[in-house]
This record gives C-alpha cells, structure tokens and sequence, in this order.
C-alpha cells in the first residue's frame, strides 16, 4: 500500500516534469529583431528634368519624413512657350544615407510599371511617353512636353503599379500621385 | 453502466439555445443505505453542468439553477461507494439518494465538484451542442451571431469580430478559458486567435461588465469555455468534419481524452484542428485571394484531488488569411474607382493558392491553475497564464527589388507577449451570502517589429475585487454586487528619437444585480454595471495612412479612460410547454467614447491626399432591446424568433455613431420528428434573416452610402444515429439559399465586393 503510492507519486512526479519540460521546449518567444526594425519602403523624392536642348532644369516634389508630419515640399514648374522638352523622372528615398535611387527599380519592372501624366484644364501642355518596356508598351520615364502660348495650370504626375496599361487610370494601385502648379511663359 | 451514462450524457446536452430553462431546483437527501442516518458533507455533482453541493449536517441540498433536461448526478462521499443517477428534470425535484458504505477498505473518492457557478445578473446567453457544432467550423465570430443581439464587424469573409450591442475589438472582453485573450484587439481587421473547436461552451454575457475580469467589457464579455477533463477511467474523443462548398473548405478537429484511474486521479486530452479553404464565390465572380489556411491544437492535463487540484494547459492558433486581393488600393482615386465599378476590378478563378496581401497570425497560451479546498469554507484559486501573439502583415504592394515567395518579410509586424496571475477565494455561503474575492496581475510587452504602426510599449495591470450573492430560497429575490478597482501603467519607448513616456490608468467599477422570480413563469433579471478602458496604443500613437480604407489616422496621447455605466431589464418567461422568451432593454452610456472624428483637411503625401481622421472623444449612448422567443405551434412544428435593435449617439456633436448593426429580424420553422428507432433528434429548419439598411450614420467620413438591406434564407437538417456503437451527428446546413446578391454595412469591404453566394455545408461527428 505504502510502496503502491510512492510509486504512484513518483509516476506523477515525472509525468509532470516530462508535461512541464514539453511547455517549456515549445513556448514561442518573441522574435530577437529588435534591432531590425525595417520601416516601409519610402520614396520620398520625385523630380522632373525638363531639357529643351540647350538647357535643363530639374523640379521635385519631396517628402522627406514620409507621410504626415512635415507637409511635402513642391516646386514651382515655369516653361517657356512654344517649347519642346525632353523630360525625364528620377524617383528617390533620400531620407537614407546615402540615398537610395529607386529610378533603377521601376526600370527593372517595368512591366508593372507606368507614368500618367495629366495637365489641367487650361495649361497648354501636351505630353507623351517616349519610352518602352519589353512588350513595347509605356513606362514614362522618358517622356517629351511640348507647350504652346502663355499659361498657368496644373501638371499630375501618377505612378501606377500593376495596373493594365491600356487603361492605367482606373486600374492598379497607385504608387505615387503628385500635383505640381505650371507656369507657360 | 457508466459507458451508457456517458453517453447519455452527452446526447443529453440541449440542442436549443434559447428553449433550454435553466431554472430548476434539484433539492434532496442523503442517507446511510442501511442506518438511514443522514449524511453531512456528502458531494453532490451535476456532473454535466459542472454544478455542485456538499449536503448539510441534516444530509440535504439544494442546487439551483439546473437545467431541463436529463442530467447525470454523482454523490460521494469518503467511506462510501459513489452513486451515480441519471435525473430527468422538468420541473423542481426531489432526490433521496442512499449510500452504500464501502465495505472492504477506504478509497479515495474523486469529487468532481468545481465551482458553483452562479447565474450571472446580467444577460447572458449560452451557445452549446448542436447550435455549437453547426457554426463553429467557421470560425469564432460566426459562431456568436446566434446569440441575439451579437453581430459580426466583417473585413472581407475570412477575419469577423464579434460585435455585442453595437460594440466591437476593445470594447469586448473574450475570455479564452478563464484568461483574457491578449492580441492585436484594437485592429478592425484583428480577429480573435481562437479555435472556436476548442470550446466546449460559448457564452455571451452582454452589457458594461468590468468587476470579475477586469477592463474592457464596455460592451460585454464572451467566455469560451473547454470540456472538463474527464472524470472516469477510460479513453473517449469525438472527431468533428466539415466541409464547405463555397471556398471548397474542408476542416477536421479531433480530441483523445482519458483519466488513468481513481487511485492516481490523472486525467488529460489532446486536440487538434486543421482546415483549410480556397477562394470564396459570391453569386456572380470569384473573391481574389480569399482562402485560408489554419491548424491548431492544445492538450491539457489535470490532477484532481478532493481538497486539491492541479490543471495544465498549452494552447497554439495558427492562421494564415488571405486578404480579399481587390480591396487592396494605393490612394483615395483608387478607392473611388474600386467603389466607383460594380465589380471588383481584379478578378480570379478559385484557388487553393494563398497570394499576397496576407496576414500570418500565430497565437500560444499555456497556463497553469490550481485550486485548493480551504476547509469546509471555500476554496481558493489560482491560476498563471503566459500568452504570446505573433502578427505578421503582408502588403499586397511588393516593395521595389525582389519578392520573397515564402512570405520571410511582412510589412507589418507585432509581437506581444503577456504573463497573467489570479488569485481567487471563493467562499461557499455563509448566511446566505456566497461570493469571491480576487486579485490579478498582467504584464505585457508589446514589439512593432515592422510598419512602425504603433510604438513599442510595456503594462503592467494590478487589479482587485470583491463580488457577493445573496439568496435566500424559496424567497424569490437574489441580489448581486460587486466592485473592483483596476491600475494600469503603460511605458511607452519612444519612435525616432522622441521621448519615452509614461501614462497610468486606474478606475473603481461596480455592479449591482438583482433577480426576481415573479412566478414559476416569469423571472425578472436587473442589472447595472460599470466598466472602464483605457484608450489603446493605436487610438494614443498612431499616426499614418490606413491601408484599405485610404484614410489617415492620428492618435492623441492625452486621451482619457473610456467610462460605461450599462443599465439592463430583462424579462423571461418560459411556461415550459409551448412558449418561451426574453426580452432585454439596455441603456449604455459612456463617458469619454473614442471616436474618429473627420478633420477638415486632407493630408498630402506622395501617393495623393488623404482624408483625415484624429481621435476625438466624446459622450455617447448605446439604447437597445434584444428579444428572442419560441413558440410550439404543434407537437413537431416550432416558431423560432429574434429581433435585435440598438441606437448609438454621439451626445457631444449630436450625431449618431460609426458602424452600429442596423434592426435585424430572424425567423425559423424548426419540425422536428418523431424519435425513430435508427434516427434520433431529427430535425429540418428553414430560417429567414432580414437586415434593414443604416440609415443612422454619422455625417462624413464615409466613402459610400451604406448598402441596401437584405433577406436571406438558410436551410439547416440534423440528425443523430448509432454507427456500431458509436454515436454519431450529422448535419447538412445551407446558407443564404436563394444565393442572393448583398452587401453589408459592417463589411470594412462592402466599398469592393458582394458578400459570398450559396454555402452547403456537410458536418459530422463522431463520438467514441
């Protein structure tokens, strides 16, 4: 009877410590990336190079913290009339050192990739994507403007990710969405 | 013997959750088998609903609040063989019941009297049995809307929150087997990380309740409780399938349990879950990326003395949801096309195949309780529990550079990792009165390891309280009340070289309750509560773009705690022939709501400009009724009824609230057959769903209108047989019949796409 339940309490004993070492083998920790903490890609830069073939000049949207915060900075755009320019985009996060090109990246996807540019009821701008992907159809990096007489207005800039690039406005997510105001001088 | 009892047992479990009355008194005697001398101290177990007595110095007991229903009732007694009685209840009952001395030696006697449960004064509703089994293969929330006045706050078809009496995530406390479940809450898209088969019972206790569990129950609590652990030897376990056809979702949970024997009174079970579904159809297209993936499991193990008792208990809920793929948009201009098209603007066929967005969660808990008999004046609790949540994001937007395809970088993820301790005494009654007494303690440590959403944090919880009934039988009046104060402290690490900071919470709640028995007929419940929280990390620090709804939102560290002061009437009536019901008025106010509130101008980012939103608070106030009643319109045929209503306002901009359930009718013609000598508890059941449309919506801050209201219709067959020897349950159950075309307002994506189509669903159990 004694010999039974000492038994019996030593059988216990272990099956509790074997219950007690299985919790402790299986009890997830927290993930030791503490140091790692890795904030959401950002492009914080967009600038448009305007080039009439004598001379460039560059215009940027930028953001430096990221959403809210600090309100974006936005240039002025002034062109002059009757002009064509060759404009190109560079997309960048400049809140890393150094600063990251991003520019690079869409180039390399291309395909997901397309620029829309929209001016405004009244600027007399015209736009049109010079460049292509590997199926022949547009990305925007590479674009030529061409304005005519005297004007002010509005310049939309949008970055469409995987969107159909037949109808790249209602279809995609958007990347970027930037207004620029325009002077035609 | 006991094999039959066992079963009956569990075939005896009530199938119905609002027939089923629970207000029967089981009153005795115990006596010497052979002396006639009454028996003191004699335990005396409902075994199946977990309710007992120990008999007094005349050998009597009274146990309240029984269900209808058979029952199987085990007294013992040291020195005595145990009895053990199968006692079919309908109405009060008297139970003289002899023990036999033991006559070869003195064993010990397993008593599995837990604590005895009392009827809480507040609403509360219980899901269990075929009710249960029917919607649990689709997850926790869903399993809830039984409960009248319980809704679900939807992100696509796969993540639902229970929503009760109009409040949802912070403002609901979820109980995961006496612990308080400790994940993302505050998240609209956070879904509680439970496996709804893993619950045994569910029960919704509705209303402003802080005083036994402490903060959050604003708008109620919900409890999910598991089986006892068995209390005879042998092994037993059941083997639930379900399959789906919508999202050609399959699922299968098993549980083992057994207890070795009287002598080492060791007792354990071991359970698992699998399922898995693929894209979901509403009635006209594909819902991209909608499946789902989950496994989970836990095992439990107990020791169980008379004067003392030791349980252990691991838990593990692991998820993988794919997040509806045309919901997902970069700026304001892509929600309005999204709302603008009638169809979702990216389509898909089904698949298996789980695609960013996703959301990987993983959620552990293992706990360990005790409890110890102190002396014949009550017993004392305890119990510790560690909780670790893991969730992980993935956006649908692949950052520049390479994709992972194993899903090794999600854009967002949070850690918590949670440690509880309560202690608890409760006393058996003394003079009438019987109640308990507590203290509890939780830390937490908080990690945002990515999307820097929220700061990293940790709390610390110390809480105490004190709650007594008072009931004096046969008088028809029990009274309820409690109070507890509660102090929380939060240290906040600081993001990007800003400050850490320091912030502390602490509130008195109380509760009174009063239950009156006006009749054998009529039950009057009263009850009013207070409850409290604190305002959570994201309404205090966040400060981003929401993905999903196109919106910004910003905290406020200087908001205050959330006060609700719920007053509710309910009044039952069952005659306990043909008609039965409640009906349930509320009046919940709270000081301090926190709310997001619409700011004038628009936030400019890269991606375009983005509405608003700060959070703001204010004082509101939640009016409602609840009713459900049945009615036997013949012997086979029933009437099945709910309806549930619920205002909220915004008292300071006088206003009405965000995203409150609009009036919800449900009806159902229940036939259920004769008993056959193969087919038992047979049953057809045709239920309709009327939802009307919100009108009630807060001016702004919405990008749609709400949708129309709909109608829908659900056919539900069940029935019980023997395989062998086996008990087995099947059921067929098809949901929104006509496959009906709708949206819902509590859908965060009802901007994107129509609510699934037709579900047939085809669920067996097995019982062995």
């Amino acid at each position: 009877m004694e010999l039974k339940f000492l038994f019996n309490s030593k059988l216990l004993s272990i099956t509790f410590l074997l219950l007690t070492s299985v919790f402790l083998f299986t009890a997830c920790e927290k993930d030791d990336d503490d140091d790692e903490e890795e904030e959401v890609e950002l492009i914080t830069t967009l600038e448009l190079t305007f080039d009439d073939g004598s001379t460039t000049q560059a215009f940027t949207f930028q953001d430096l913290d990221g959403d809210g915060g600090n309100a974006p900075s936005i240039d002025d755009i002034t062109l002059s009339s009757n002009t064509t320019y060759n404009v190109s985009i560079r997309l960048a996060n400049d809140s890393e050192t150094p600063s990251e090109d991003i520019t690079a990246e869409v180039m390399e996807e291309d395909l997901d990739h397309i620029f829309i540019f929209t001016p405004g009821a009244g600027l007399n701008l015209s736009a049109q994507i010079t460049d292509q992907d590997s199926n022949g159809a547009p990305i925007g990096l590479s674009s030529q403007m061409v304005t005519l007489g005297a004007s002010t207005g509005t310049l939309n800039v949008k970055l469409k990710h995987e969107a159909d690039k037949s109808s790249p406005a209602t279809t995609g997510e958007t990347d970027i969405d930037v207004t620029f105001n325009v002077t035609i001088q | 013997m006991n094999k039959l009892m066992f079963f009956l047992g569990l075939l005896s479990i009530s199938t119905s959750l609002t027939a089923q009355v629970c207000k029967h008194q089981l009153r005795g005697k115990v006596v010497h088998a052979h002396t006639k001398e009454e028996l003191p101290n004699v335990s005396i177990v409902v075994e199946d609903e977990n309710k007992g007595v120990l008999s007094n110095e005349h050998g009597e007991f009274i146990i309240d609040g029984v269900c209808e229903g058979e029952h199987s009732v085990v007294c013992s007694h040291l020195g005595f063989r145990a009895s053990h009685r199968i006692v079919r209840l309908q109405s009060d009952s008297l139970l003289i019941v002899s023990l036999e001395p033991e006559a070869l030696h003195i064993h010990e006697v397993t008593v599995s009297a837990e604590a005895i449960e009392q009827k809480s004064t507040n609403t509360s509703t219980v899901i269990q049995g075929t009710l249960l089994e029917r919607s649990r293969g689709q997850g926790l929330g869903e399993a809830l809307t039984e409960v009248v006045g319980v809704q679900t706050l939807k992100t696509g078809s796969s993540i639902a929150k229970p929503i009760i009496q109009g409040l949802h995530s912070n403002r609901i406390l979820i109980l995961n087997n006496g612990v308080r479940q400790e994940g993302q809450q505050w998240g609209m898209e956070h879904a509680p990380e439970i496996d709804p088969y893993i619950a045994d019972k569910l029960t919704v206790v509705k209303g402003a309740n802080s005083v036994r569990y402490g903060a959050d129950a604003i708008g109620g609590i919900v409890l999910v409780e598991t089986k006892d652990l068995p209390t005879k030897k042998g092994i037993h376990g059941a083997l639930n399938l379900a399959g789906y056809s919508n999202g050609r979702q399959g699922g299968a949970s098993l549980y083992l349990e057994g207890r070795l024997s009287d002598k080492l009174p060791l007792a354990g079970r071991i359970q698992g879950t699998f399922k898995r579904g693929g894209n979901l159809k509403a009635p006209n297209y594909f819902l991209a990326n909608t499946g789902v993936r989950e496994h989970n499991f836990s095992y439990e193990v107990g020791y169980k003395k008379e004067r003392y008792g030791i349980n252990l208990f691991y838990s593990q809920f692991n998820t993988e949801l794919g997040i509806f793929r045309g919901a997902h948009i970069g700026n304001l201009t892509d929600l309005e096309n999204a709302i603008q098209s009638e169809v979702p603007l990216i389509m898909a066929d089904f698949t298996y195949q789980l695609d960013r967005p996703l959301q990987r969660i993983m959620h552990e808990l293992t706990k360990v309780k005790g409890f110890v008999r102190t002396g014949e004046k009550g017993k004392l609790k305890w119990q510790y529990a560690r909780q670790f949540n893991r969730r992980q994001e993935f956006d649908a937007h692949r950052q520049f550079g390479e994709l992972s395809d194993e899903f090794d970088l999600p854009n967002m993820e949070f850690e918590i990792t949670s440690h509880s301790a309560d202690v608890v005494w409760q006393h058996y009654p003394i003079k009438n009165f019987k109640g308990e007494i507590g203290v509890s303690f939780i830390h937490q440590r908080n990690t945002t390891d990515r999307g820097g959403l929220i700061p990293d944090y940790k709390s610390y919880t110390l809480g105490g309280f004190w709650l007594e009934r008072w009931k004096n039988y046969p008088f028809p009046l029990e009274l309820e009340a409690g109070i507890r104060y509660d102090f929380k402290r939060l240290n906040i690490e600081g993001r990007r070289g800003e400050e850490d900071q320091q912030l502390d919470f602490g509130n008195v709640s109380g509760s009174i309750g009063a239950i009156y028995h006006l009749s054998h007929d009529w039950h009057l419940n009263f009850n009013f509560g207070t409850a409290w929280r604190s305002p959570n990390i994201s309404e205090l620090y966040s400060d981003g773009v929401h993905h999903g709804t196109a919106s910004y939102e910003l905290g406020r560290n200087d908001l205050q705690s959330e006060l609700a002061l719920n007053a509710t009437l309910t009044v039952e009536y069952d005659n306990e022939k043909n008609l039965g019901g409640s009906l349930s008025l509320y009046h919940n106010f709270i000081k301090n709501y926190i709310y997001l509130q619409p700011q004038e101008r628009p936030i400019l980012t890269i991606r375009g400009a983005f509405p608003a939103y700060h959070y703001e608070q204010t004082n509101a106030r939640l009016i409602g009724a609840d009713l459900d009643f049945h009615y036997h319109i013949s012997e086979h045929l029933e009437w099945q009824g709910q309806l549930a209503i619920v205002r909220g306002h915004n008292l300071k901009i006088d206003d009405y609230l965000v995203l409150m359930p609009s009036d919800r009718f449900k009806n159902a013609i229940k036939y259920e057959f004769d008993e056959g000598t193969i087919l038992k508890n047979s049953f057809v059941k045709l239920g309709m769903q009327n939802v009307l449309k919100q009108n009630r919506i807060p001016e702004g801050g919405d990008f749609a209108p709400a949708p129309k209201g709909y109608t829908l219709f659900d056919l539900e067959m069940g029935t019980n047989f023997s395989l062998g020897k086996l008990p087995m349950e099947v059921g067929l159950n098809v949901e929104n019949l006509f496959n009906n075309t709708y949206r819902d307002y509590l859908n965060r994506f009802r901007y994107f796409a129509d609510e699934p189509g037709t579900n047939i669903s085809l669920r067996l159990k097995l019982i062995f």
